[in-house]
């Protein structure tokens, strides 16, 4: 091997590894919503509060555990011995689409699977690369797209019954306090919801960078994560986690229903149990569609009326076709890198032009921990009705096609 | 193709482990909180229920501290 082409690879390695990190973040604060929309939904923890506790667990959980890392399409792409070779350039490829689609969502503040999306984009890649024999449709359907489509009505179900008990066992003359203490197991569950997201979730980019080590040669097949790779992972998660994905955390908190201290703390119960039980007993669950599928189950747990469809449509198709987005993009960038240095410097400033593009973008309407709590743009009212400190005069004079906001104020506790 | 058993037991062990959190601590909260009713009507009323609540509350700790035992992989 010539001297030149090693610096092409080091040079490569070191864009793969940059993209990475760059998706390890858009991961954190993507996935920020899972554990924390519905605790600062309710009050339960203030929205600052919220993503620093989120931030440290995702921190703390990314030097838990490195089991995922070692195991990153988990069969899905038939790498190794006797199938294909996978090239740093189709990892970076791979990383471009799934970065693309986790940025578009995050500006449309809908709650997508990073997963979906590192694994579409890989294998968009990987299909250009190497063809359509390089991937097992088999695991495709077993291990991604089945699951994504059972996910959010098991979730669903579970809070929509653990719900239903929440209000029965709090019936009574004491009701509407009982309920509003709920907020405190909600700073529990949600803990857990975080501390799990990161024992997961950076080890997906701990996998590919270090896939990306021992494809190029720089680290022995069959290794694990090196400690600085676990490290500035663990980082990037917890920085993208500490800025906060605020749209998406709107969408899931306030977007999908108006939750209420008991219908948030079933929802996390829901969640955590759900993740823990699917991570334990192998049947692999996203967490961001069971996360989305309980507040939809608690929404329906305690009025069906107040679940927005219209919100809950649009993060459903959002699910189905963030696969074949991120893979559509990468098949591009994969097409374009293929032509060699020039193209790979052509995908890598296209990539920054639309990530800079989408950012100036989410300024001209921005949310924030200021306004993370108010109404989506769906639904068209004033923002003082949000508030659950609002008036009942004010909440009765709402324009009739107006949802209700809050049904705590329509008196349903008192039943 | 998908692994049916996997997945009912997932959802069964979802289901019993989320209602039975939610439960107990839907229980404590309306022991707690009529107690302390109680005792806001009558100093040194509502003794049992607070002390049941305290319990239940316990019950819900060991709960949390199953969760992370469950997640960290150190432990097991």
């Amino acid at each position: 091997m010539k001297d030149s082409t090693a610096v092409d690879i080091s040079l490569m390695v070191a864009l793969v590894v940059v993209l990475a990190l760059f998706f390890d973040f858009t991961n954190g604060f993507h996935d920020t919503a899972n554990a924390m929309a519905t605790p600062i939904a309710t009050g339960a923890l203030k929205p600052r509060v919220a993503v620093t506790i989120a931030a440290i667990l995702n921190l703390v959980g990314a030097f838990l555990s490195t089991e995922v890392a070692r195991t990153i399409s988990g069969g899905l792409i038939r790498e190794g011995d006797g199938g294909i070779q996978i090239t740093p350039t189709m990892i970076f490829a791979g990383l471009i689409g799934a970065i693309m689609w986790n940025l578009a969502t995050w500006l449309l503040g809908l709650p997508s699977s990073s997963s979906h999306a590192l694994f579409g984009g890989l294998i968009g890649a990987v299909v250009v690369g190497a063809g359509f024999g390089a991937i097992d449709p088999g695991v495709l359907l077993s291990k991604i797209v089945l699951p994504a489509v059972i996910a959010p009505f098991i979730a669903a179900g579970i809070a929509y019954v653990a719900t239903k008990i929440a209000y029965r066992v709090t019936r009574g003359p004491h009701a509407h306090a009982a309920r509003g203490r709920f907020r405190m197991g909600q700073v529990f569950t949600s803990s857990l919801v975080s501390l799990a997201h990161g024992t997961n979730d950076a080890q997906k980019t701990m996998g590919v960078i270090t896939l990306t080590l021992i494809a190029a040669g720089f680290q022995a097949t069959g290794t694990g994560p090196e400690f600085w790779v676990i490290s500035v992972c663990a980082l990037a998660i917890a920085l993208g986690t500490y800025v906060g994905g605020w749209r998406i955390i709107r969408t899931v908190g306030t977007g999908i229903t108006d939750v209420s201290p008991a219908q948030g703390f079933a929802a996390e119960a829901s969640t955590t149990a759900t993740i823990l039980a699917s991570t334990h007993l192998g049947f692999a669950l996203s967490t961001t569609q069971v996360a989305s599928g309980s507040i939809i189950g608690a929404g329906l747990g305690r009025n069906h009326r107040s679940v927005r469809w219209r919100v809950a449509g649009r993060i459903g198709v959002a699910w189905l076709v963030t696969l074949p987005c991120a893979a559509a993009m990468a098949a591009i960038a994969e097409l374009v890198a293929r032509l060699g240095p020039w193209g790979v410097a052509a995908d890598a400033l296209a990539g920054a032009t639309v990530i800079v593009f989408m950012f100036r973008r989410s300024r001209r309407n921005p949310v924030n921990h200021t306004n993370v709590t108010g109404e989506i743009p769906v639904v068209h009212h004033t923002p003082s009705v949000v508030m659950p400190k609002a008036p009942p005069s004010i909440a009765s004079a709402k324009p009739p096609k107006t949802p209700a906001v809050n049904t705590e104020i329509r008196g349903r506790d008192a039943s | 193709m998908i692994e049916w058993e996997s997945f009912i037991l997932v959802a069964v062990v979802s289901l019993v482990a989320a209602s039975v959190i939610v439960t107990i601590a839907s229980f404590g909260i309306r022991l707690f909180e009529n107690a302390t009713h109680a005792r806001a009507a009558e100093p040194g009323a509502g003794r049992i229920g607070m002390g049941m609540a305290r319990v239940l509350f316990g019950v819900c700790a060991v709960l949390v501290l199953f969760g992370v035992y469950l997640i960290v992989p150190a432990f097991h």
